[in-house]
């Protein structure tokens, strides 16, 4: 097992330099200079031209990229952002805790709400208590996360006023984003849930456990759900990886600093240490959480921990 | 199972524990009510703007949303108010002009900056200097030879020619203290600093968030009204307007058209829509596909109904444009001259005159993505179809678009510019490519017009020699513009303000209670 996670770990150095060199390559191709972005149509060209200089964006590619590489690695240092001169590593630290409590926030949400009511609706298949939760969840999946968070606002915010807008401060300033963001994300856990459900119980066991005579109650929670919930919680796993620099439309709908926005915004300025830095951030973030989510699945499933460990249980 | 629910139960609390870790102090609302329910006095304000404060360097600021808060904590020598053009003594308190153009400038005693030093001259000379290479402020700066210290408290401003719109720049160009700005090093802008002289300074900034700014007791002119103002920084608009309308906030600028009617309709606040110092235009490029001739340029020209696009894109919030800046709004700007008012049949002569009765194709229109541009486009492509002037929308990114327009890579460009009260900003926008390609004149004669004008310094003559410019602009219908956009505001019941087109002066607010 300890084989196994150090072999996951050492290959996340090729991942993160193919992205790195993938990202910067981007950022060179695409048009637009970061000192026009910048300072807009108006500035005069001779003074944005300085300012690229200075950036060193004239120099050849690959040296920049080397330069680059070998500065994170042996210093640590991910540049500075173009626009503020401020360094990278820090803001992106800074911003972290945010994106990964609004994230994992929200897929707790999700899954509280979605894996129960997922698992009902399998166990209730073709009644009321599986038409309804599955047409509100395929409603809730196909909802975008901007038009849920911008009703959520106009009316607990605006109308009743029990929740602020926007903005960062207490527990409450995160209630509505986790929930915009959250809800659409519950209803895949539910769907997930359900279809996974529906295999695991017309599996041979669950039918030999019945004949057995086991009770219904055990069946589901003890026996099924054990076991549809494993992909179940691997897909959540996954989102919240891919949230904690993804969830830049709710970050700008409610005025949260996270990660996803500073990397938008570091796009559109062709800031390229702010999308390099961020980017390779939130590339060890995923695989670390990619990782963590197939330990606890080797832990829970006996069957993949043998085979990490190399044996037959 | 009963492993899972457990895991699920400590990463609930883990998130709990986190949230709770980011919560903040209870806070004041400007209506005096702490959010733990006690009362203080209404000293406060809760303003936001659209965009992240990446710098509070008056002199590399990179957005006029960061102006915004900046022209409240910087000053110049002096400061041109946007409602009347008068210019209003500020760290200096007189100027005179010799025959050369050059500028000499009494300092006003007293003026300190926030940390308490006196402003010298030397100070000034160090700001104006350091402007020179500033991309956003350079412009300004441009006509500037050299800034020389006659005394501790005489600065002179020499130019390379004489220039009527000198005074407008100088008015953009901040102050700052040299020994902050030293001591700081490159760190300046990025933190806390007590660099300026005007009515409020920095008190906490966190500039993608929030900061704060205090009033400045030893501010010259009396120490302000509102003793704290707390910005916070919301993108999206309509994110913003909830937070108007919540209470969350005390004043709010630019609100979306399509909301504008219903704020009207509030009694629960007051409101306001001015002219703003904006326009909005179509570039047409000489050396866009088939543009090249004159007559096609002027065809589309006669095509555009302004009316029709300002009633589609701004649900009429808007003011037909006849001259690429505004008359009423900036010295030296012509009001009278050639006009192209909608003429759908002149259009279609013009063509006919240029051998393209049957119609043509003239590439794209250029729009950034997600704006009103590309709204306009949509709608004056049609407009032009109408009169047999087909074009497609290429429709891109702020900083793609932005390239290919300053590369003069496009046909029709959709753009406009807020101006800063002197029709000497068109230079700004001048590329000696399209120029040379027009047919109609070439950068170095249009050059030689707009600089005699330039050094004209009786307002009446330059006026003049400026409708002679603005005329050569038009024949060669490369600048087409559209409409003047409109400023509106909504403010809380009981706060007093004073609207500006452009840059608030939250100095001469007050809270009425």
């Amino acid at each position: 097992m300890y084989k196994y996670v150090l072999k996951r770990l050492l290959m996340m150095i090729p991942i993160i330099l193919g992205v790195s060199f993938l990202i910067f390559t981007i950022m060179n191709i695409i048009p637009g200079d970061p000192g026009r972005a910048t300072y807009g149509p108006a500035a005069p060209q001779e003074l944005v031209d300085k300012y690229n200089h200075e950036l060193g964006i004239d120099q050849p590619f690959f040296e920049r990229y080397f330069k680059y590489i070998y500065n994170a690695v042996t210093h640590l240092d991910f540049g500075r952002s173009y626009s503020n001169r401020q360094e990278v590593i820090p803001e992106v630290l800074a911003r972290l805790p945010g994106s990964i409590l609004l994230a994992l926030a929200s897929i707790l949400f999700a899954c509280i709400l979605g894996i129960p009511i997922g698992a009902l609706s399998a166990v209730k298949q073709s009644s009321l208590l599986d038409t309804i939760p599955s047409a509100i969840a395929l409603l809730l999946a196909s909802l975008p996360t901007f038009l849920i968070g911008m009703v959520f606002m106009l009316y607990f915010a605006l109308r009743l006023r029990w929740l602020p807008s926007g903005g960062t401060g207490g527990l409450d300033h995160y209630i509505l984003p986790v929930i915009s963001l959250g809800l659409p994300y519950a209803g895949y856990q539910l769907r997930f849930t359900r279809s996974n459900m529906l295999e695991t119980i017309r599996q041979d066991y669950i039918r030999t456990a019945r004949a057995k005579g086991a009770p219904q109650r055990d069946i589901i929670w003890k026996h099924a759900m054990k076991n549809a919930l494993l992909p179940v919680i691997t897909i959540a796993g996954n989102n919240f990886g891919l949230l904690i620099g993804g969830a830049v439309v709710i970050e700008t709908l409610f005025q949260l600093p996270g990660l996803g926005s500073y990397i938008v915004t570091g796009v559109l300025k062709r800031d390229v240490p702010v999308v390099m830095g961020s980017i390779i951030v939130f590339t060890i973030m995923f695989s670390v959480v990619v990782l963590i989510i197939d330990i606890i699945y080797a832990f829970v499933d006996p069957r993949i921990k043998a085979k990490y460990s190399g044996r037959r249980e | 199972m009963k492993k899972l629910a457990l895991l699920l139960a400590l990463l609930m609390i883990m998130g709990t524990v986190l949230a709770a870790c980011n919560a903040g102090t209870a806070t004041t609302t400007s209506d005096g009510t702490a959010s733990d329910g006690t009362t203080t006095v209404k000293d406060s304000l809760n303003l936001c703007i659209n965009a992240p404060l990446t710098t509070i360097d008056p002199h590399y600021s990179q957005s006029n949303e960061c102006d915004y808060v900046l022209y409240n904590v910087y000053e110049g020598l002096y400061h041109q108010n946007e409602l009347t053009g008068e210019y209003e003594p500020r760290i200096a308190e007189s100027y005179t002009v010799d025959d050369s153009g050059n500028y000499t400038f009494k300092l006003r005693e007293g003026v300190k900056f926030h940390n308490g030093d006196p402003v010298t001259a030397q100070d000034v000379v160090f700001s104006l200097k350091r402007c020179f290479d500033s991309p956003s402020y350079g412009g300004y700066a441009a006509g500037i030879a050299d800034v020389v210290a006659i005394d501790e408290s005489t600065v002179q401003v020499v130019v390379k020619a004489k220039n009527a719109a000198m005074m407008n720049n100088l008015c953009y160009l901040m102050i700052i203290s040299e020994k902050v700005v030293t001591e700081q090093g490159a760190a300046f802008g990025t933190q806390v600093a007590l660099a300026g002289t005007g009515p409020y300074y920095f008190t906490s900034l966190d500039g993608d968030v929030e900061w704060t700014l205090q009033a400045f007791p030893d501010y010259y002119r009396g120490e302000a009204s509102i003793k704290t103002v707390n910005y916070r920084c919301i993108t999206d608009m309509s994110a913003a307007l909830i937070a108007f309308e919540s209470g969350e906030l005390d004043w709010i600028r630019n609100i979306p058209d399509i909301n504008w009617a219903d704020i009207e309709a509030n009694e629960d606040f007051n409101k306001e829509m001015i002219p703003a110092n904006k326009v909005i235009y179509a570039a047409c490029n000489p050396l866009g596909e088939n543009l090249g001739d004159v007559k096609v340029r002027m065809a589309v020209a006669y095509a555009i109904n302004k009316q029709e696009i300002i009633d589609g894109v701004l649900e009429g919030n808007g003011v037909p444009a006849d001259f690429i800046i505004p008359p009423t709004m900036n010295a030296g700007a012509p009001d009278t001259g050639l006009v192209y008012n909608y003429d759908p049949e002149k259009s279609k002569q013009l063509l006919a005159e240029a051998g393209y009765a049957d119609g043509i194709y003239c590439g794209s229109i250029l729009a950034i993505a997600d704006t009103i541009y590309e709204k306009i486009a949509t709608i004056m492509q049609q407009q032009l179809a109408a009169v047999g002037i087909t074009m497609d929308i290429e429709r891109l990114e702020y900083a793609a678009a932005i390239d290919k327009l300053m590369a003069l890579d496009f046909d029709i460009g959709m753009t406009g510019f807020l101006v800063t009260g002197d029709y000497n900003y068109l230079r700004n926008y001048m590329f000696p490519p399209a120029f040379d390609a027009s047919g109609t004149t070439t950068f170095a004669e249009f050059s030689a017009m707009f600089d005699a004008a330039d050094q004209e310094l009786d307002p009446v003559a330059r006026k003049e020699m400026n409708t002679e410019v603005n005329n050569e602009l038009m024949e060669m219908a490369g600048f087409l513009p559209l409409f003047y956009t409109e400023a509106n505001f909504a403010w809380a019941k009981d706060l007093e303000v004073v609207n500006y087109p452009t840059f608030p002066q939250i100095y001469e607010w007050h809270w009425n209670s």
